[in-house]
């Protein structure tokens, strides 16, 4: 397979990551932190690699600010700078594409801060077309979070399955939002199954972490679910798995994503594809293997989130994706 | 054993009669560690109290679980207060000190421990400030100064960056606020100074300081990720 | 004062010329694994047995100068000996790998000395002084 064989990122040593190549170290930022994006690239074309990179970079820098940032004013003003080279980006590419247009010969480009993931955003903005309003929807949806953080000190925690969803909707979503975009899809079908795909991820996501946000005194399953299984958030923070009623808890909370991804499966049968998802599609709904590997990994581990064989990488996990690929499922 | 601790022992009584006895030779292991100083011993209310006022407030004998009469007396008498504290003196003479005797030994420090700033360069070696100014409106101190120009492609570059680390709260807002991880406190405390002007840093001074910090810094990042 | 036999043992063990020199510096007999020692010769030493050394003093360094200075020690080691990484860094692949090839070398703390750092402007200053000039009389 030729284009599984080309890859930007095979020569990612240290001295090529820089401003000089920023796809680079936006393959790095994501290999090093979000592993499983990383393994999808090889199923986007050739050209548009870098771009994927540069989006599910993106993605995870706006995520990872909440955890660097010790109060409410630095996240602000990190997802303002964001904002605004966003709209350095995608200002530079209006004049340059009136520029030419016009048939001026500008050589003025470059006007997006010299942050790596801004330059490989810009870089694909020129490329792409890719609405400007998904990556607003992105930033807005992690200030939210802060203006939670805000009023409850410290606990972005969601009450009910309902705001999650939403939050979810504006993050995993839209991301997904935009590699379809990025694929030039236009299918209300593809974008419906995406949202759906989009509340698994983010909820297999929450359960993975749950070790990570209980050391940080942070509860990330709804009130609403630990509630109704009269888990105690203290005794979460204190005793992890040996909590009461967590088990149930996280497979409330489990079952909420599956029942996603069942719905986002769903979709592909109705619409006459026969359950494949199209050729042209399966870059993106490949983010489905690993939560459904996930998943199962958790059911076999008895919905013990504090399990290792959650937590892990597994080696079984790029063998998944690569016959998801051939299989059009996920 | 029963000269170094009696008192203790007497209050203890209820607990250590639960306790079976250890023989007699693992009681001498255990003697060293009764007479050392080091070891200790939780208070923990008594379960007879509680038990005795319900029953019946007349019957009460708060003596009863008490030292003795005489105990008092043998103790007042012989002064063993007294030797005990200087048997804990004697002890601690003959121990190792426990003082980290400082350029030799140092104590522990966190890897997010906050200490001298430097400036960070991208591994392909490129400057990584963008002139963003972020740390120089969050800093709460007021110590960082950025003045940056132009560059030809129409991006900023910092020509000025100046610390005055005598200001310098040392608070972590800087490395925080930087969107492109460029500023950061490294690991180093050991940077005091004869003069005062020596600790206004500037530009040179920092990216040098993060040329030779780099392994340090990106080793301590590089754990401080986590999985997403 | 120390434990009479703990520094003879440690005496017993690294020799009378070494724990002379222990005596010298350290002030106090230590003995234990030898580590390694960084490019300027310091060697450093680690002894984890909780009977022998005391926690928070089982790693140590036998600087290689007279004049010895905590800042002798280069940021790698430095974060070795104060216990913000557990392996010594010829031994830590992650310190291996992220080293940069533009590693500048190690400078210790120099103040009071001719090569201290001094402070100087790195953009051209504001505020130029005034040059008088004189113009030439009867002209």
């Amino acid at each position: 397979m030729a284009r599984g064989k080309s890859k930007p990122y095979s020569n990612l040593n240290l001295t090529s990551i820089g401003l000089t190549n920023p796809n680079a170290y936006c393959a790095d930022f994501v290999r090093k932190h979000d592993y499983e994006s990383f393994l999808l690239a090889p199923f986007y074309p050739k050209s548009l690699q870098g771009a994927y990179f540069a989006i599910k970079a993106f993605s995870v820098e706006l995520a990872m600010v909440q955890d660097n940032v010790s109060n409410v004013a630095l996240g602000k003003m990190r997802m303002q700078f964001w904002r605004e080279a966003l709209k350095d980006c995608a200002e530079v590419c209006i004049t340059h594409k009136r520029s030419k247009s016009i048939g001026l010969n500008v050589t003025e480009q470059g006007k997006p801060p010299r942050h790596p993931i801004a330059l490989a955003l810009h870089e694909a903005m020129q490329r792409v077309h890719l609405p400007l309003y998904h990556f607003k929807r992105l930033i807005d949806a992690r200030v939210c979070l802060f203006h939670a953080l805000d009023t409850e000190l410290h606990t972005p925690t969601h009450l009910t399955i309902d705001s999650l969803t939403s939050h979810a909707e504006s993050t995993s979503s839209t991301v997904l939002y935009l590699l379809l975009s990025l694929l030039s899809i236009s299918s209300s079908t593809m974008s419906h199954a995406a949202s759906h795909l989009g509340c698994a991820q983010t909820i297999s996501t929450l359960i993975r972490a749950l070790p990570f946000h209980a050391k940080h005194g942070r509860m990330v399953i709804p009130a609403e679910v630990t509630g109704k299984h009269g888990v105690r958030q203290e005794e979460v923070f204190r005793y992890g798995p040996q909590t009461q009623g967590i088990e149930d808890a996280v497979f409330e909370f489990a079952t909420v994503a599956n029942d996603h991804l069942m719905t986002a499966r769903e979709m592909f049968k109705k619409e006459g594809m026969g359950g494949k998802v199209p050729q042209e599609a399966r870059g993106v709904f490949l983010a489905g293997v690993p939560i459904a590997n996930m998943l199962g990994e958790l059911e076999k581990a008895n919905f013990n989130a504090f399990d290792g064989r959650v937590q892990g990488r597994g080696w079984k996990l790029p063998l998944l994706v690569w016959a998801g690929y051939y299989k059009g499922m996920f | 054993m029963s000269f170094a601790r009696p008192r203790l022992l007497v209050g203890l009584q209820p607990y250590i009669r639960v306790i079976s006895r250890p023989p007699s030779l693992h009681a001498s292991f255990q003697a060293r560690r009764l007479l050392s100083s080091s070891t200790s011993y939780r208070a923990q209310p008594s379960p007879h109290h509680h038990s005795a006022a319900v029953t019946n407030a007349k019957d009460i004998d708060p003596y009863k679980d008490g030292p003795s009469a005489l105990d008092k007396a043998v103790h007042i008498f012989f002064f063993t207060e007294i030797i005990r504290g200087m048997w804990v003196v004697l002890e601690n003479f003959f121990r190792p000190p426990y003082t980290i005797m400082y350029p030799f030994e140092k104590g522990p420090l966190s890897p997010r421990f906050r200490g001298e700033h430097a400036l960070r360069r991208y591994p392909s070696g490129e400057e990584r400030c963008i002139a963003c100014k972020l740390c120089e409106a969050i800093c709460p101190a007021q110590a960082i100064t950025i003045e940056s120009e132009a560059r030809e492609d129409g991006s900023r570059k910092t020509t000025k960056y100046d610390i005055d680390m005598t200001k310098c709260i040392y608070c972590g807002f800087c490395q925080e606020a930087c969107p492109v991880d460029a500023i950061v406190e490294t690991q180093n405390q050991e940077f005091s100074t004869e003069t005062r002007e020596e600790l206004l840093y500037n530009k040179e001074k920092l990216l040098a300081n993060g040329d030779k910090y780099e392994a340090e810094i990106a080793a301590n990042l590089h754990s401080e990720h986590v999985y997403r | 004062m120390v434990s009479l036999l703990r520094t003879i043992r440690s005496m017993r063990r690294v020799g009378l010329r070494e724990w002379w020199r222990q005596m010298q510096y350290i002030g106090d007999a230590k003995s234990g694994r030898y580590v390694g020692a960084d490019q300027f010769g310091n060697r450093y030493y680690e002894n984890l047995n909780p009977e022998e050394e005391v926690p928070g003093r089982h790693r140590w360094v036998d600087y290689s100068q007279h004049y010895y200075n905590a800042t002798q020690v280069p940021p790698e080691w430095h974060s070795w000996l104060q216990h913000i990484r557990k392996d010594p860094p010829a031994e830590d692949p992650i310190v291996q790998q992220v080293t940069p090839s533009w590693k500048a070398p190690w400078i210790e703390n120099l103040t009071g000395t001719r090569g201290a750092y001094k402070p100087y402007n790195t953009v051209v200053p504001k505020i130029q002084a005034w040059e008088p000039k004189v113009t030439s009389r009867g002209a």
